[in-house]
């Protein structure tokens, strides 16, 4: 008993700095591994709100054809309907209006003016 | 100068066959389609073949085409949307690697042709159509009935939205189409006026001008191709989306 | 938007059926759709059946090796955790017992000087004791001889002076009243 503390005071010596070095890099590990973790329940959660406009430019390019393409759909339909039921041009005149109108709607649509409910 | 439309025709190679009387020709546009597979697929398969946890130079491309596929689908169709990743992800590569072979010079751009972009569009929107009455019967049809609003607007209101769908397909067709188009048609034209001006003596001074907004134009078509290639699997997941969740 | 400039050039494509715009050449329409068929068709089933599936699941071994390896070191920490607190429970435990047993000498030596110093009290006590009796007795006796000499020598006194002699108990009687 009288014995022991004179080799452990000796051991202690040059543990100390050594001491200090472990808790620091347990405390870098523990830092790390917080990361790694706050990260992949980042990646888990589906953000589902942010519709896929995340590039500028891209949105551009969307919004560009998808006015355009209501009146040509509607277009189209008209003149299938009128080619059905013979009844040259109000097929058309009637579906082209309505198809402007789903090319404005195309238009809000795709730039998020108008919201979607996605709620469900 | 040189003819701005010439670029876009088809060469025949062969004939292989007739189906009916009409004639299944073999044209550049063809080879270039089967050989836009083929590079796909050897890309991916010689990326893959190490099959390494810390990936070679070519691996990463793989895996980052891979990975930016697949969080356009997962952000627009979220994790179920993941079912159709094999079909976006073709769309994508085979859009994207025809409209960046067709920027090479004196190479043929398969995407500005219509027919093409429009059976790209047909493909996603009949596999919506498919898709939808088989997972939801008649349900699909409710995503043409738009919730909250007065029922003495319905009528029009799913007229619109009816039409809203039909013009999906020629959208996303015409967007590429066009695109294509119009930036290799515009690249043709600037190109041209420099051995046009260099032709006509003192005006051969003003040559630069046009070289440089094609050296521009060049830059921003290559943008462009890549661009389209997002938007078109951006907007296929998104009417995916609405294959797998119709009510809204 | 295409006729103009196809007007305004006006050469008639070579190659084509009939000249006209050649991306809305109907012609070429039917043959373009069989080989993007046959084109698509191939990309798809060799991208969902070969391709895709190798790159899932390299990218699934590597979530599973990353995921492996942090769980490992989470271990690792938790033990090194666990570790360091047993460390210092021991330490602590040790000086307790190493407290306690200093202690424990410390009142031990303390009982034994105790009872060392109170057995010389009490044997001082009992010397001092014995020495006051002495005293005592000594006292005593001398008194005792001082009564007889002071008897004596009043004895003699009141003899000459008077020439009688005195009865010795009253002499007595009187000297010890006066001391």
């Amino acid at each position: 008993m009288v014995e022991n503390p004179k080799p452990e005071n000796q051991g202690k010596a040059p543990q100390a700095p050594g001491d200090a070095e472990l808790s620091a890099r347990l405390q870098h590990l523990e830092q790390r591994l917080g990361e790694v973790r706050d990260a992949k329940s980042e990646i888990r959660i589906p953000h589902q709100t942010a519709r896929a406009d995340n590039s500028g430019l891209a949105k551009a390019f969307r919004l560009s054809a998808e006015f355009v393409s209501g009146p040509v759909a509607g277009g189209l339909i008209g003149w299938g309907v009128d080619t059905l039921l013979h009844s040259k041009p109000w097929g058309l005149i009637v579906f082209l209006m309505l198809g402007f109108l789903a090319g404005i709607y195309n238009v809000m649509r795709a730039s998020g003016f108008m919201k979607k409910s996605d709620a469900n | 100068m040189a003819d701005p439309i010439h670029q876009f025709e088809l060469k025949t190679i062969a004939t292989v066959g007739h189906i009916g009387n009409m004639p299944l020709v073999l044209t550049q546009s063809s080879v270039y389609m089967i050989g836009a597979v083929i590079a796909i697929t050897l890309f991916v398969l010689l990326g893959t073949s190490g099959r390494r946890l810390v990936p070679s130079r070519l691996q990463s491309m793989v895996e980052l085409s891979y990975e930016f596929v697949a969080g356009t689908v997962r952000s627009s169709a979220g994790t179920e949307g993941m079912k159709f990743f094999p079909l976006v992800f073709s769309l994508f590569m085979f859009i994207l690697l025809l409209n960046l072979v067709g920027m090479v010079p004196y190479s043929f751009t398969v995407t500005s042709h219509i027919i093409i972009t429009f059976a790209l569009a047909a493909i996603v929107i009949l596999t919506v159509i498919i898709y939808g009455f088989m997972a939801h019967g008649t349900h699909f049809l409710g995503l043409f009935v738009p919730s909250g609003v007065p029922a003495w607007l319905l009528p029009l209101m799913v007229a619109i939205e009816v039409i809203s769908f039909v013009s999906r397909p020629i959208s996303l067709s015409v967007r590429l189409f066009a695109n294509m188009l119009a930036g290799h048609i515009a690249l043709k034209i600037f190109a041209g006026f420099v051995p046009a001006l260099l032709a006509a003596g003192v005006w051969g001074l003003l040559a630069p001008l046009p070289l440089a907004l094609t050296i521009a134009l060049t830059a921003l078509e290559m943008l462009v191709a890549v661009l389209q290639a997002y938007v078109f699997a951006t907007l296929t997941s998104i009417y995916l989306n609405d294959a797998l969740h119709p009510g809204h | 938007m295409a006729q103009p400039v196809q007007t305004s050039t006006g050469a008639p494509a070579p190659g084509g059926h009939g000249g006209g715009f050649p991306p809305f050449d109907s012609h070429s329409f039917g043959s373009q759709l069989v080989f993007f068929a046959i084109a698509f068709g191939l990309l798809y089933v060799l991208m969902s059946r070969v391709a895709l599936p190798r790159v899932a699941g390299i990218l699934e071994a590597r979530h599973k090796t990353v995921e492996a390896d942090i769980e490992a070191a989470a271990k690792m920490k938790a033990d090194t955790d666990a570790a360091i607190a047993a460390y210092e429970k021991a330490l602590m435990e040790a000086k307790g017992r190493a407290q306690t047993i200093a202690g424990e000498t410390r009142d031990r030596l303390a009982a034994e000087t105790d009872a060392k110093r109170k057995a010389l009290e009490a044997d001082l006590a009992a010397k001092l004791a014995d020495a006051e009796k002495t005293i005592a007795a000594s006292k005593k006796a001398a008194m005792a001889n001082v009564a007889t000499i002071a008897g004596d020598a009043t004895e003699a006194i009141v003899k000459q002076i008077t020439g009688e002699s005195v009865p010795r108990a009253s002499v007595d009687a009187a000297v010890a009243k006066s001391i």
